[in-house]
């Protein structure tokens, strides 16, 4: 039973983060631009949250397609050309509609978790 | 994009089966998909750890990278990214199949096999309702005591043999190839997809 409760939890705390990634992308992106490795490891310090590569490429080719950021590419002192990516003025405005609804969802939760707090006292 | 040309079959394979996964995805959008990846890992290959070969490298860069198939996914569920679906379906596979035919003997002949009995079934298809149109000009023919022809494009002359079943079983012939391609492909699209290229090695 513990290792499907621990199994459940892998798989909650995976989806929570991911479910957040997105934002977390916009909101780096809206401060300056990032090329793809650089980007995994500012989500990596700054949040610890661990995002494989692919995961990143991903929402960075759909933020693409739908016009919420923009690249460019740069020299690198070492190695290929790198891809810089930055939000648009669509992404921005997106991204500010995000963060409302962010604020929203986490006092709502905030506020069931504070009532069923309770619940753990025996 | 590689020298080593261990980097360079590790690299080919990986990029392999996401070329395979985007294959319900349109051809434009793919490359740039694909040209998106490659710029990606390069860029994870020249920040892999000094003194490691190209090839270790390009393993740590494929390691961050993930699954294709977890990573991969979303995308080939956008409706942005996908063909019409006229395209889908049939077409994948057959882009696919002939994807396949440079991809070593094995892979060769699995796909080739799979394209040969739907056009197979195509042909038989056709020259079934051919001759259940005109009977007197597709079909099998008598035209003396032992001189027996099959026509599949047409002419005139002879008495129809077996008429109507020959177009039936040429039919039946025709759903059967059809069947045999179809799921030879799907089962050579799927075992690709989840083990990787059969014949290339695993890296």
């Amino acid at each position: 039973m513990i290792s499907r409760n621990s199994r459940f939890l892998a798989n909650w705390d995976s989806q929570a983060r991911k479910g957040v990634l997105v934002l977390m992308v916009m909101s780096a992106l809206s401060a300056r631009e990032y090329y793809g490795y650089e980007l995994v490891e500012h989500i990596l310090a700054s949040t610890g949250v661990e995002v494989s590569d692919g995961t990143l490429y991903a929402i960075l080719v759909r933020l693409k397609a739908e016009g919420l950021v923009r690249t460019r590419w740069e020299a690198a002192e070492r190695g290929p050309a790198r891809k810089y990516y930055a939000l648009t003025g669509d992404g921005r405005a997106l991204l500010a509609d995000m963060k409302r609804s962010w604020t929203e969802i986490a006092h709502g939760v905030e506020a069931i978790l504070k009532d069923g707090s309770g619940d753990d006292v025996q | 994009m590689f020298s080593e040309p261990k980097a360079r079959g590790a690299w080919r394979q990986f990029r392999f089966r996401v070329e395979l996964m985007l294959s319900s995805v349109s051809g434009g959008v793919r490359r740039e998909l694909l040209e998106d990846l490659a710029t990606h890992v390069r860029e994870l290959v020249a920040l892999g750890p000094d003194g490691a070969s190209e090839y270790e490298r390009l393993r740590g860069a494929l390691e961050r990278m993930g699954d294709p198939r977890e990573f991969l996914a979303p995308l080939v569920g956008e409706a942005i990214f996908r063909d019409p679906p006229r395209d889908v379906g049939f077409g994948q596979a057959g882009r696919v199949l002939l994807s396949l035919l440079s991809r070593g003997w094995r892979l060769a002949w699995r796909s080739a096999s799979a394209l040969l009995a739907a056009l197979l079934g195509a042909l038989a298809g056709l020259v079934a309702f051919g001759s259940l149109l005109d009977p007197r000009a597709v079909g099998l023919f008598r035209l003396g005591p032992d001189d027996i022809h099959l026509r599949l494009l047409g002419g005139q002359g002879g008495v129809p043999l077996f008429a109507p079943w020959f177009a039936i079983g040429l039919l039946a012939l025709a759903a059967a190839s059809m069947a045999f391609a179809w799921r030879q492909s799907r089962r050579l699209i799927l075992e690709i997809l989840t083990n990787g290229a059969p014949g290339h090695g695993r890296h």
